[in-house]
């Protein structure tokens, strides 16, 4: 700071600690954005963080860097990204924490891109590419009555081939804020954020009692593709097309060698799988209701 | 016969499929590529092919087939123990592993030892 300028409050800075299982992510910011940026991630269950973490990356955001009014994100003291929009800000941190979580964490759990939920004491995987429905899903099976673990990184400790939770809140986008809406009126009035692929995307944090007690086997494997109009179907799908269509949403796999992929297959010969095609979302949740139900 | 099958390939059709002339010798000894991990799951197996990210499903047929794919086997061997396992005739499981045979050495699955 130079002396030709009036002190700042947005100048100061502060630390917060964002844990995700074993993974902490050390954040220095101005005050105010540490606020927003703790609102944006829910606090995990104590049972899946523990106190001294296998892993912490430091971030730190600057103000006026490296331009007057620009923003810059620095992971380790190597600057990451820089911009002159304050709305581009907490999402790409958030990104960033997120990418962070799944490096680290992915040298330990199997990681799926994947929603995660629970039911009776089962865990239900929903593993799918961007834009399959998951985080719609997942957001209605909370209403419903299911525990949650992830909406979008699937965690499955590969010795107990148990769901772990992946503490992030629930992102929807435009077309699932609209058949969410009733289920969640906050939608209606809350701020959506704008990714840096111009793309809206509205917070959703789960409810602080949505988590479960402890971790879940894989009881279930459910694929879901989301197709306007079609029939809502739930079709058995044989474990070798389901592994099939799960290894290329494995963030980890490779990483944890033959390890991974073993965890993988022995957690689907205990699960059972299914193919959702989901026309509409009450049939969804109803045809899943019956599966959980057993 | 190689078929997209929802975003992997399922190889290893039934009676029926239109056989293409078969192009691997019977001498040919198949080997695995490095690259490709084999996942067997139920009666099926699956692999995975980490250079492409490619995922190919076998039958049951197929999948024996893939084992006895060890380098050290010409295609014509594996052939006759198809045969006997099986209850084919020689020229049956011949043309069979070679079918397949060269559906995996074109997917980049198989290599010659």
């Amino acid at each position: 700071m130079t002396s030709s300028r009036a002190p700042r409050a947005a100048w100061e800075t502060a630390a917060c600690d964002i844990n995700v299982l074993d993974f902490r992510a050390r954040v220095i910011a101005p005050p105010a954005l540490l606020r927003e940026l703790r609102a944006s991630f829910p606090e995990p269950p104590a049972w899946s963080t523990p106190a001294a973490p296998l892993a912490t990356t430091t971030f730190q955001l600057q103000i006026d860097t490296p331009h007057p009014g620009w923003y810059e994100l620095a992971r380790e003291g190597l600057p990451l990204w820089a911009s002159g929009q304050r709305d581009e800000v907490l999402p790409y941190l958030d990104w960033a924490i997120n990418t962070a979580a799944v490096e680290r964490l992915g040298q330990r759990y199997l990681l799926l891109h994947a929603g995660a939920v629970a039911r009776g004491g089962q865990g239900l995987v929903l593993p799918a590419a961007s834009g399959s429905g998951k985080t719609t899903l997942t957001a209605a099976l909370l209403k419903v009555g299911f525990r949650y673990l992830s909406d979008e990184v699937a965690a499955v400790e590969p010795a107990s081939r148990r769901l772990v939770p992946f503490a992030k809140s629930l992102r929807v986008k435009q077309g699932g804020r609209r058949v969410l809406t009733p289920r969640y009126p906050d939608l209606t009035s809350s701020v959506p954020r704008r990714r840096l692929n111009g793309e809206s995307v509205w917070y959703l944090l789960p409810p602080a009692n949505a988590w479960p007690s402890e971790p879940m086997p894989v009881r279930y494997v459910v694929l879901p593709e989301y197709m306007p109009r079609a029939r809502t179907t739930l079709v058995p799908l044989s474990r070798s097309a389901a592994l099939a269509r799960l290894l290329p949403q494995s963030f980890s796999v490779c990483t944890l060698g033959a390890g991974g992929s073993d965890a993988l297959v022995e957690m689907l010969r205990t699960a059972d799988c299914y193919a959702l095609a989901a026309g509409d979302l009450d049939q969804a949740l109803d045809l899943l209701l019956q599966l959980t139900a057993t | 016969m190689v078929v997209q099958d929802e975003g992997s390939h399922r190889i290893g059709g039934g009676a029926g499929d239109e056989v293409p002339p078969p192009r691997v010798p019977a001498s040919w000894k198949p080997l695995h590529s490095p690259s490709v991990s084999a996942f067997p799951l139920d009666d099926e197996l699956v692999l995975h092919d980490s250079r492409s990210g490619e995922v190919y499903v076998l039958n049951r047929t197929g999948a024996r087939i893939w084992t006895l794919c060890d380098g050290s086997s010409t295609a014509a061997s594996v052939a006759q123990a198809m045969s006997a396992t099986f209850g084919l005739s020689y020229e049956e499981a011949l043309a069979d592993v070679r079918e397949l045979v060269d559906d995996l050495r074109h997917a980049g699955l198989l290599r010659n030892d």
